[in-house]
């Protein structure tokens, strides 16, 4: 096999999908799918197995969230690549692919070349995501972080208030654990208070932020 | 806690005893009503109801009758009451006059009403995921096939007609999933056939739409019993408890019986699909069975599911018919 395989982990629980991907993937020269995965937890544990270039995630999972399996699968192997699959893109999904640490986000459709040029870019270190958006989502959550503010309007913790930044830069749970002197395990909790704290938050907040910064 | 108001009536109907209560609850000291008609506190569709209770007693074959009704409060606000009517009879048996109980029924209703509106958001809810679970993936699965066949089309015909037929079938499965969802989402009809009626209507929708062989078995003839707002959710019930056949079980019959254990109503949902492990957690938590354990609550009934991996399921409602035959104003 030749060493500019780029290898895929395909992980979605609809097996129509999983099968669709491996089927159009079979037709793209540079690629090789090397695992496949229907839940959070087999996700993980695929990628510890196969060590995959670049993992398909679909953002909703049974078993839990993308998000918290994209971290997980960078915190075990930063180099990886995460491209999350959504239905349906609403200002969740780009939160979403920011707070998992993805290269960004593919709307599930009509058009896979968009997901086969995604694959490319995420190979080529680069992201998906428009800075125009990811630019006040970032604000905000660095903003939500600060010890500055003084309200914490999604009530997030002074624990959880201090990893935000972290995330925000890109750090893997591994590396925020690192520098906050925790372990990994305590830092995948907070991140999973912090991703439900902020679910409840983001919808009026973020769409209110991201309106803003676009005129 | 509220105390019931009781009120008596002379066979003209006209009040002769009103109790503390009914100042509390209406705000007619009991010298405002003695002596005026029985009519004075109810809307014209509640007076009809009330004289339709004492046309069941005067004939002496039930002791009493219950119904529910609106009153109309001294400041004119409506006050919804279960009523219990009584004869009060002479040595020969004669009706003299009648006594009334009247419970304020104001929170369940408010709780009713709250249980619907739970039950509307939940649905819509469920609405989203089904489109987003079932159609969204499988017609993005059958554009991820084509657009593979697509991108390699070297001119072998053969293959792309196979490529062709097996999207078709994939579409087919897509179309029968949202008219499984469709099936699912519809409102019963009114229950102004009956139940028997509603249930027949169902039985033929499944056939042809589904498709889905069905069966009913009616051993009880109940539809004098059941008020239409219970029919109305039996008829609820039962489309929730059929839907979850279509879409989970993977079954080819399902049957709906109909029985009666004393005053008790037994609607009964089988199927001979896969079944499933009622010890799994996973299985408890649906929003189907969710739906009908709010419609068997608003019954004041119970459900109960049988099931067993390869066994098939029943779904079973039992539910009390009115203790003394009574209508439902």
């Amino acid at each position: 096999m030749a060493s500019s395989q780029v290898k895929l982990l395909i992980v979605d629980d609809h097996k129509v999908v999983r099968l669709g991907l491996a089927t159009l993937f079979a037709t793209v020269p540079h690629c090789s799918v090397v695992g496949e995965a229907d839940s959070a937890a087999q996700a993980v544990a695929e990628a510890d197995r196969c060590r995959p270039d670049v993992v398909i995630l679909d953002v909703r999972l049974p078993d839990g969230s993308g998000v918290e399996a994209c971290r997980e699968i960078r915190s075990q192997r930063p180099e990886t690549r995460v491209i999350m699959l959504t239905s349906y893109a609403d200002e969740d999904a780009v939160i979403a692919s920011i707070l998992a640490g993805a290269a960004g986000y593919v709307l599930k459709q009509s058009n896979p070349e968009r997901l086969v040029e995604a694959v490319r870019i995420a190979t080529a270190g680069g992201s998906l995501l428009d800075p125009a958006i990811t630019r006040p989502v970032l604000e905000w959550l660095r903003h939500l972080g600060s010890p500055a503010t003084r309200t914490s309007v999604a009530g997030l913790a002074e624990q959880e208030r201090r990893i935000l930044p972290l995330i925000a830069e890109g750090k893997t749970n591994r590396e925020i654990a690192a520098v906050l002197s925790l372990s990994e395990h305590t830092v995948k909790t907070y991140v999973s208070n912090i991703l439900r704290k902020l679910h409840l938050a983001r919808r009026t907040e973020v769409a209110a932020l991201i309106t803003r910064y676009r005129k | 806690m509220r105390n019931d108001l009781i009120v008596a009536l002379d066979s003209e109907g006209r009040f002769t005893f009103a109790n503390q209560e009914v100042y509390n609850h209406a705000g007619y000291a009991p010298e405002e009503l003695i002596g005026r008609p029985f009519t004075t506190m109810l809307t014209a569709a509640s007076q009809d109801a009330v004289l339709a209770q004492f046309n069941r007693l005067v004939t002496g074959e039930q002791e009493t009758s219950q119904c529910e009704l609106e009153a109309i409060g001294k400041d004119g606000s409506r006050i919804p009451l279960e009523l219990q009517v009584s004869a009060i009879r002479d040595g020969t048996g004669q009706p003299v006059g009648w006594l009334v109980v009247g419970r304020d029924v104001t929170e369940r209703k408010q709780m009713e009403e709250q249980s619907t509106r739970l039950l509307l958001l939940e649905e819509r809810e469920r609405i989203a995921m089904d489109l987003h679970d079932s159609v969204i993936q499988s017609l993005y699965a059958v554009a991820l096939n084509l657009s593979a066949h697509d991108r390699t089309f070297d001119g072998d015909t053969a293959a792309t007609r196979q490529t062709l037929h097996r999207a078709m079938a994939q579409i087919e499965g897509v179309i029968q999933e949202i008219r499984n969802s469709i099936y699912g989402l519809r409102l019963p009809a009114s229950g102004a056939g009956g139940l028997r009626a509603g249930l027949e209507t169902l039985a033929k929708e499944l056939r042809i739409n589904v498709p889905i062989q069905s069966e009913i078995d009616f051993a009880a003839e109940v539809d004098g019993l059941l008020s239409p707002i219970a029919i109305v959710n039996l008829l609820h019930f039962a489309r929730e408890a059929t839907s979850n056949v279509t879409r989970h079980a993977g079954a080819t019959v399902v049957r709906l019986a109909l029985t009666r254990a004393g005053d008790q109503l037994i609607l009964t949902v089988s199927d001979n699909g896969r079944g499933f492990d009622r010890q799994n957690p996973e299985a408890q938590s649906g929003q189907g069975l969710r739906n009908m354990m709010e419609r068997a609550n608003i019954l004041g009934g119970r459900l109960t599911i049988e099931s067993g991996p390869g066994r098939g399921t029943e779904v079973r409602l039992e539910m009390p018919l009115r203790e003394m035959e009574g209508e439902v104003c």
